[in-house]
């Protein structure tokens, strides 16, 4: 991937440089992601610029969301694993915007989130507006810096209990596709994966690959949890893959049960 | 259990491969069949099963067994 060619919006973690279960890769490939480069330069004027639009954004995401007339559906599996300790919220990329602000208004419950923030240049200002919701950030990405990064969150989860975030299909997609970073971090970190998805009835889709969608002002939406996806430590390759495709079909179908939820309103 | 042997075993264990079968001359890619998701939970036990830390620059380095036990020794 170029330097600079992630999107900006919030870009958080995408832990997912994962080969495919059987691929082989000595072990200095995990590591493969030097430090990155961008062919921008980190100028005073660009960081600057940075530091003055991180609180404009981080403020109108707020207020956007502070504006929702949120629901949830099937909260129940989740309330066990959120006192327990750390998990994996995990959502699509295009599902980012209502999600992350989701996950944020866990921390009233006692989660301690964390994102993994590209490393380019465009990450910077993605980094400094998330930093700001108190999540800890994590600097690397699936293209970059691969299962680095998920031993980087690894760390994080056993050493100060946070709770990172990974979208299963970011930073790229295809889109509603996952990799395996989630289900790695899961299965060397004994943390639940806690899918989540939403549905809204008012919203606009950014053309992007991932179909970005941002829920209008005011709009109602409604989120669905789904039930943890646990991976055993002696999993196999084989039950990896396994737990991939349940946790596709779980987001798949949240977003469609959260859809169902909403229709008697959009009937009308 | 000595560090050379915790580390056989738990790449046996990981692997798959007999005990017997793992010796220093062994590639952990192409022998040992390890994957991203085997090499990650590799690293991961091994730390914690020998309480040490192996940065990632040092990671990078390992392609054989005998790799893995040299640093182990490097590092006491």
């Amino acid at each position: 991937m170029r330097p600079g060619a992630e999107p900006t919006p919030p870009d958080t973690g995408s832990a997912d440089g994962s080969s495919s279960p059987g691929e082989r890769e000595p072990v200095g490939s995990l590591w493969r992601g030097a430090p990155e480069v961008s062919k921008r330069k980190r100028t005073a004027t660009r960081e600057w610029t940075y530091r003055a639009l991180a609180p404009v954004i981080s403020g109108f995401l707020r207020a956007l969301w502070g504006s929702y007339r949120c629901e949830t559906i099937g909260e129940e599996p989740w309330l066990g694993p959120l006192r327990e300790g750390p998990v994996i919220p995990c959502f699509w990329h295009g599902r980012t915007v209502a999600c992350a602000g989701f996950v944020r208004g866990l921390t009233e419950r006692g989660l301690e989130p964390c994102a993994l923030v590209s490393p380019s240049l465009d990450g910077d200002l993605t980094s400094k507006v998330i930093e700001r919701w108190g999540f800890r950030v994590l600097r690397g990405s699936a293209t970059r810096t691969g299962p680095k990064a998920i031993r980087d969150l690894y760390r994080v989860i056993v050493k100060e209990r946070r709770s990172p975030i990974v979208i299963p299909d970011g930073p790229q997609g295809p889109a509603h596709e996952a990799k395996l970073g989630a289900l790695m971090l899961s299965q060397v970190a004994q943390v639940p994966i806690l899918p989540i998805s939403f549905a809204t009835n008012r919203s606009f889709v950014v053309k992007t690959w991932d179909r970005w969608i941002v829920p209008y002002p005011f709009a109602r939406v409604a989120f669905a949890m789904g039930e943890p996806i646990r991976v055993e430590r002696d999993a196999t390759s084989e039950d990896l893959e396994q737990a991939r495709l349940r946790l596709e079909e779980a987001l798949n179908t949240l977003e469609a049960r959260a859809a169902e939820h909403l229709a008697p309103v959009r009937a009308t | 259990m000595s560090k050379q042997d915790e580390t056989l075993a738990l790449l046996a264990e990981i692997s798959g491969h007999p005990r017997e079968e793992i010796d220093r001359e062994k590639d952990l890619v192409a022998d040992l069949g390890l994957d991203s998701p085997k090499t990650l939970r590799f690293l991961v036990d091994l730390e914690e099963k020998l309480d040490v830390e192996i940065s990632d620059e040092d990671a990078a380095k390992m392609s054989t067994v005998g790799d893995i036990l040299d640093y182990l020794v490097a590092t006491g």
